[in-house]
């Protein structure tokens, strides 16, 4: 398994420079010149030298790919933010701890809701509970999630005042105990994680609920009710387990998906994530922070439908590999 | 807060030009200092207490060298100090880190006589070695600050003592005090650690000490900054409040919500009709957020391009310069006669406009002087009513007659017809588009809107004058600049974008550039204000009223043309009226 690992890890590679060498020359060919934001009438040429100079904007492109390139391989160092003189790794660094705390959450609540909705729909197919949780995700699954954040805060946040509908804490969280800055914590990310979360719930609940009714009824599965195998057990061991498998996969494409649809919450809970960060890089040509986060971004889809891959077969013991296998 | 030059390009968020210039002369008549207290000034004041401003975009740095978002600025005005600050009336100054100034015989020198009680946020004394050391930075070309144009002027800053600082000048003028105040201090102690090529990228960008109000604390990166108030702050009785903290909500809803739920107990910049709503609220007493409106900085209009693309890209490959713009650059098919700017100006209802878009908060604007500044003179400019059958006669004139009655007019089989350009993601902008598209199309013009990327249209777009007309505003300084947008001397730059060309303005310009008093001055800018509304070149909209709200918590409050910072440090709560927010970060 482990040289199965590293050499699907290598043969990523390939795929990874070629991502983000593209995006480099995408980024830099789009129209708009980050010194720009600097542009002043009473700016004499050398100052307006001085300042591509400090972004290394004077160099051509190849160069400027090398210079980058080198840093990146060499020293993990993705340049300095255009905008702020920030390191870019650390801009992200900081942004990526709180879209992964979202995501995770997201992604725990949506595992819960969608796979125990799915169940119980499938459990009672085509009776009320069934047509009211089917509608109620064609629902979630529906909806923009920028209109659901706002009804959320809407209803948790202004009317209710349950919640909290902004930022990852409060402005006292640092004079909290430990208890309290959990549930600190916890509270301000209910929002935004039911935001993330639901739809994804919903496209879990199709998949399981499906894969649920035609796994029981399938001809092992008859063929140990025949047998007078424990309901329970049926259900528990042979159906979900086979029921489950798919969503393995379905992860592998999912998680990017949640990190891209983070976009939208942060930037509506006023979130610190990756997604927010991204975007303010976008409108100021922020070439290092943009490309830095590209380049984490590949890097999460990469091993993502990686991990989805080894779970897969170590759940599947029908998937085998034969040496030279790489699929 | 910029007084003076900065004519820039913001595509992200906040798509404003400063621009700024010279001049400082006055209309007698106009000149009228509006300041406004929300409650009178009291001699009781009573230290403690929390303000949480909502601001939409982070600042992007809390160096004063490289601050550009007025976000930063807010910031940066409470952490540092000037030598003196400009008051309401935009021609005197009040003491600041210099107690006292006085200017030679000759007008040529002024030397600045400092407060010597004055302590850097780190305890070091604040001296006139870093006066100059701020003056020096401020010219490094390698840092390239946005303010250096006021100091063109300065020949030499030194500081023979402690507490004194002499700036020379070349030749006198009546900007030598603004031009030496401006830009707040740096602790030379701290930045002369770093070569100036490195300053851009220093941890004191992000950890700032200053010698201003309030001390820098802590900084969440897109959560919130917060400042504490300066124990050894050199006016000794303040600041009152404990704490200030800037958080930093990017979505307007939430921001608006923020304020409603009290955890912002002000925001700047809301949406007219939420503003409105505000207002109702206050004035039914079902609120205690007290709505703020004042004459702001920021006016809208339509861009003609004057002149042809073609003819222009061509002009810019072959190397043209100022002297061959006449015979390079040929006028604009349609916009290049001063009569269609006219007719199409009276076809615009600006009025309805206002209404809907602004919701009434927004004043006229004719002419490219802003309402704010003494030189204001609404009588200088031409005012060109909506009237669109005379709109119509004066386009017959010319030839444009719904020849073929397919109700667009048309001039020798070409319909008149024509792009108008603006900003995607600004919806006021994209609705003033609208309603511009839909009044000219009742006169028969036909227009297409296109609502572009900001870097598309501002970084190529405009700068190569590849457009018809755009809709976009501009966010004015304090002594506004008229030369990069109007004069030859800017032609090919990007702010100079629609091409207007007039010796006669350049003349006026120069003339009241060069006037020996300010009254002299004033008659210059009048009769450039009476030019420019005359030709054209813009078709103003309206001059925007800013809109704010503020916990009624709050005593002493004034807010003017300057901002709403202006005397945040007198800023005061009564213990009474006091929120938990309020004592969380008690001193």
């Amino acid at each position: 398994m482990l040289s199965v690992f590293l050499r699907r890890i290598l043969s990523l590679l390939p795929t990874l420079l070629i991502g983000i060498t593209l995006s480099f020359i995408i980024i830099h060919l789009a129209p708009g010149d980050p010194a720009n934001r600097f542009l002043n009438p009473n700016q004499t040429p050398e100052m307006q030298s001085s300042i591509r100079e400090r972004f290394g904007l004077d160099r051509s492109l190849p160069v400027q790919y090398g210079r980058w390139l080198k840093n990146v391989i060499f020293h993990l160092d993705f340049g300095y933010s255009f905008y702020s003189g920030k390191s870019s790794r650390a801009v992200i660094a900081v942004a990526l701890k709180s879209t992964a705390i979202l995501s995770f959450w997201a992604l725990v609540f949506a595992l819960i809701a969608g796979i125990s909705l799915g169940i119980l729909a499938a459990l009672k197919q085509n009776r009320f509970i069934d047509y009211f949780c089917n509608n109620l995700m064609i629902f979630f699954l529906s909806i923009p999630g920028f209109w659901l954040g706002l009804m959320l805060i809407g209803i948790f946040s202004i009317q209710l005042s349950w919640l909290p509908g902004a930022h990852l804490q409060s402005l006292y969280h640092h004079q909290l105990g430990p208890g309290a800055r959990f549930w600190d914590l916890a509270g301000h990310l209910i929002l935004p994680v039911i935001t993330l979360g639901l739809p994804l719930a919903a496209t879990f609940f199709k998949y399981i609920r499906s894969n649920m009714i035609e796994t029981l009824n399938s001809d092992y599965i008859l063929a140990a009710k025949a047998r007078g195998v424990n309901r329970s057990k049926i259900l528990w061991k042979y159906a979900l387990k086979n029921s489950l498998l798919p969503i393995i996969s379905l992860l592998g494409i999912v998680i990017p998906a949640l990190l891209s649809g983070a976009v939208i919450v942060e930037v509506l809970f006023a979130l610190p994530g990756v997604g927010r960060t991204m975007v303010t890089a976008v409108y100021s040509r922020d070439y290092p922070v943009l490309m830095a986060a590209v380049t984490f971004g590949f890097i999460a889809v990469l091993l993502c439908n990686l991990l989805a891959d080894i779970c897969y077969r170590i759940v599947d013991p029908r998937i085998q590999h034969s040496p030279g296998e790489i699929s | 807060m910029t007084f003076r030059n900065s004519l820039r390009l913001h595509w992200y968020y906040i798509p404003l030009i400063f621009f700024l210039v010279f001049f400082s002369c006055q209309n007698k008549n106009q000149h009228q200092i509006q300041q406004t207290a929300l409650y009178p000034p009291t001699e009781q004041t009573e230290d403690g207490g929390t303000l949480v401003v909502g601001i939409r975009t982070e600042p992007e740095t809390l160096n004063p060298l490289f601050a550009l978002s007025q976000s930063a600025r807010n910031v940066l005005g409470l952490i540092f100090g000037r030598l003196a600050d400009i008051n309401a009336d935009l021609e005197t100054f009040s003491p600041g880190i210099a107690k006292s100034w006085e200017v030679s015989s000759e007008k040529r020198q002024i030397v600045f006589h400092l407060h010597q009680n004055i302590h850097w946020h780190d305890g070091r004394p604040l001296t006139a070695e870093d006066v100059v050391f701020t003056y020096q930075m401020h010219i490094h070309p390698v840092i390239a600050w946005d303010g250096i144009s006021y100091k063109q002027n300065i020949s030499d800053v030194t500081a023979p003592d402690d507490s004194t600082v002499i700036f020379k000048f070349h030749h006198s003028n009546h900007t030598m005090l603004l031009d030496a105040v401006e830009g707040y201090i740096l602790p030379k102690h701290i930045l002369q650690q770093y070569p100036p090529e490195k300053l851009y990228t220093a941890g004191f960008n992000r950890r700032p000490i200053g010698s201003g109000p309030f001390i820098f604390v802590e900084w969440q990166d897109l959560q919130h900054i917060r400042l504490a108030k300066n124990e050894s702050y050199f006016k000794a009785t303040k600041p009152h409040l404990d704490c200030v903290i800037f958080r930093i909500v990017p979505d307007n809803f939430n921001l608006l919500n923020q304020l409603k739920s009290g955890e912002a107990d002000m925001v700047e910049g809301i949406h007219p009709k939420n503003f409105l709503a505000i207002q109702k609220s206050w004035e039914a007493g079902r609120s205690a957020i007290r709505p703020i409106s004042y004459l702001g900085r920021r006016y809208d209009f339509i861009g003609w391009n004057l002149i042809d693309p073609q003819s222009y890209a061509e002009a810019v490959a072959a190397g043209a310069t100022r002297a061959s713009i006449d015979s390079l650059i040929r006028p604009n098919k349609l916009f290049g006669n001063q009569k269609v700017r006219v007719a199409l100006t009276m076809a615009i209802d600006r009025q309805a406009i206002m209404n809907s878009v602004n919701f009434g908060m927004a004043v006229p604007l004719h002419g490219p002087v802003p309402p704010i500044l003494p030189s204001y003179n609404a009588d200088a400019n031409i005012v060109w009513e909506y009237n669109p059958g005379k709109s119509l006669d004066w386009l017959a004139e010319l030839g444009w007659k719904d020849h073929d009655g397919d109700k667009i007019l048309d001039r020798d089989g070409e319909p008149f017809q024509f792009e108008i350009l603006t900003e995607s993601g600004n919806l006021h902008w994209e609705q003033v588009a609208t309603i511009v598209q839909a009044q000219l199309a009742e006169i028969g013009i036909r227009t297409t809107l296109r609502f572009l990327e900001p870097a598309l249209l501002y970084g190529k777009r405009l700068p190569n004058r590849e457009f018809d007309a755009v809709i976009i505003g501009w966010t004015v300084g304090l002594t506004p600049d008229y030369a990069p947008l109007f004069h030859s001397d800017y032609f090919f730059t990007p702010f100079h974008f629609n091409g207007y060309y007039s010796p006669e303005f350049d003349r006026l310009d120069a003339l009241a550039k060069s006037a020996p008093t300010k009254a002299a001055a004033q008659r210059y800018y009048d009769k450039i204000a009476r030019l420019l509304s005359r030709e054209l070149p813009y078709t103003w909209l309206y001059y925007r009223m800013e809109c704010s709200a503020i916990h009624s918590r709050f005593k002493n409050i004034i807010f003017d043309k300057r901002g709403l910072y202006v005397n945040l440090e007198d800023w005061w709560i009564p213990q009474s009226e006091r929120l938990k927010i309020d004592r969380i970060f008690e001193n």
